[in-house]
């Protein structure tokens, strides 16, 4: 066994940390609409964001990463790129596990009448919208683009600490604002918001796909860089 | 001599300031090594970079005659037990032992289990939740059970109880003896490793003050004490590291290349003669009002 399959395996002995705990927070909010939804009667029934959670406590697992499995395992001797290469392997196994559950549960949903509480948790308008294959894509996609989101955060910081962090943060969001205020100007928001509403969810997991991708090298440049 | 690792003219600069100046050393299989000096001399910034786990400002680093970094040959003989070495919050000391056995190729999973009763530690507690001393046990008992064949100790010693320290000393010895490999135990607390060392490296502010052997360090460094007047005579001529007189009796403590001859010199010339410990040689070395002699003295 070579040693990324090795961080691998130590990532399989975390599976309560990668499955139990997102999908035992998920469902706890699954339970709490559920009574709700029994509880009061609403004619055109119930819809929850509760799934946003499993994809938060994601970007949330890639920041902790950086602080935790990773210093470990490089105090331990294990190459920079067999950790990024087993833990990555980790995140995919993840995303197809968690693909197919939601797609499970989406599945449950409309087989038993939303629960019969007219509550609508997993199988939810737009997003479930397509053929079977993109269904399952848009929570893969996520998951990953979570993930690395995370993970790169994580390592920006350690490698340039909170104040440049923040930095790069308060920028970020001042462009944002400059943009916009651009886009306001030269009047560009009709044109933006039917270009944003002509996507489906599969064309938009396809960039955040892409975008997962982009996450996923910056933070390998960084990693190969990182010291204890 | 079989060279494990060899370090030359390695330095590490942070923000300006020099870390490491310039050190060059060879560390050769099957001793244990001593790496002293004071707090902040550079000891672990050497070690990390020895580990590629930081990166030098210039030099050169060759263990088992390669570059360190991101080479799975060199990392996977090498067991470096950090004074700071990080471990996810919700582990227990099981989940350290079980992830070793992952890591180290030649970790014996018996002599752990040896290991954890003689130091007595709870193998269901959190890492987290352990005392310092307990912390230094843990990384005793993977530094000693990976049998890596360099194996690496940074402040081992750090809140152990006597009792754990004598432990630490007899396991190691005896396991060196089995199964032999190079053993480089970083510390401040020079007294509790010095009757184990074969060969000391002394650090002092990012520099090499001293690379010998234990056994060439007994002959070369002593003490002498006599009447005021013999004693300057005696001097006169020869390296004195540190010299104290109340009254009209002094004592000094001599560096000699030719410590044999000296030391028979200061006994003709009616001197008394002690051993100096290398606890005491250290401080000598690096009290800082020493710096040009003990560049001399090198």
């Amino acid at each position: 066994m070579n040693r990324t399959m090795r961080v691998l395996t130590l990532h399989l002995r975390e599976s309560s940390l990668w499955f139990l705990m997102p999908w035992g927070i998920m469902m706890m909010s699954f339970v709490v609409n559920f009574i709700i939804g029994l509880s009061i009667e609403q004619e055109q029934g119930m819809y929850t964001g509760g799934i946003a959670s499993l994809y938060i406590y994601l970007f949330v697992t890639g920041i902790i990463s950086v602080a935790q499995t990773f210093p470990f395992l490089l105090g331990f001797g294990i190459r920079r790129n067999d950790y990024f290469i087993g833990t990555s392997a980790m995140v995919v196994i993840v995303g197809i596990v968690t693909a197919a559950l939601m797609q499970a549960f989406a599945a449950l949903e409309s087989a038993t009448g939303n629960w019969g509480a007219n509550l609508h948790f997993f199988d939810l308008p737009y997003l479930n919208d397509g053929p079977w294959y993109q269904q399952l894509l848009i929570p893969f996609a996520l998951v990953l683009n979570m993930y690395y989101s995370g993970l790169l955060t994580g390592l920006f910081n350690r490698r340039f600490g909170h104040f440049i962090t923040f930095t790069v943060l308060v920028v970020l969001a001042a462009l944002g604002g400059l943009a916009s205020a651009l886009i306001t100007k030269y009047d560009k928001w009709p044109q933006i918001g039917e270009w944003l509403a002509s996507q489906t969810a599969f064309q938009y997991s396809l960039w955040a796909l892409a975008l997962a991708v982009v996450y996923a090298a910056l933070s390998y440049l960084l990693l190969r860089r990182a010291t204890a | 001599m079989n060279a494990i690792a060899k370090v030359t003219r390695l330095s590490k600069v942070y923000s300006g300031t020099a870390a490491v100046a310039g050190v060059s050393f060879t560390l050769e299989a099957n001793k244990i090594y001593g790496l002293l000096g004071r707090n902040g001399a550079g000891k672990t910034t050497i070690m990390h970079m020895l580990t590629a786990q930081s990166f030098p400002t210039s030099g050169e680093i060759a263990v088992f005659g390669e570059a360190p970094y991101e080479n799975d040959k060199v990392l996977s003989r090498i067991c470096f037990i950090k004074e700071s070495q990080k471990y996810p919050d919700h582990y227990r000391v099981c989940d350290v032992l079980r992830a070793s056995a992952l890591f180290f190729p030649n970790w014996d999973a018996d002599f752990a289990e040896r290991l954890l009763a003689d130091f007595r530690l709870p193998l269901k507690r959190k890492v987290k939740k352990l005392s310092r001393g307990m912390l230094s046990s843990v990384g005793i008992i993977v530094g000693l059970a990976s049998r890596a064949p360099l194996t690496i100790f940074d402040e081992p010693y750090l809140g152990l109880d006597a009792v754990a320290r004598s432990l630490f000393y007899d396991r190691l010895l005896e396991d060196y003896a089995e199964h032999p490999r190079t053993v480089v135990l970083s510390t401040h607390l020079i007294d509790e490793v010095s009757q184990m060392l074969e060969h000391v490296l002394v650090i002092d502010q990012g520099r090499l003050l001293l690379d010998e052997d234990t056994e060439d360090l007994r002959g070369k460094a002593f003490a002498v004490s006599g009447a005021a007047v013999k004693l300057e005579a005696f001097l006169s001529g020869r390296q004195a590291l540190d010299r104290q007189s109340l009254g009209s009796i002094g004592t000094a403590v001599v560096w000699s290349e030719r410590g044999a001859e000296d030391r028979r010199a200061a006994e003709a010339a009616g001197l008394e003669l002690a051993p100096v410990s290398l606890q005491q040689l250290v401080v000598y070395l690096t009290n800082g009002k020493l710096q040009q002699k003990a560049g001399d003295a090198r």
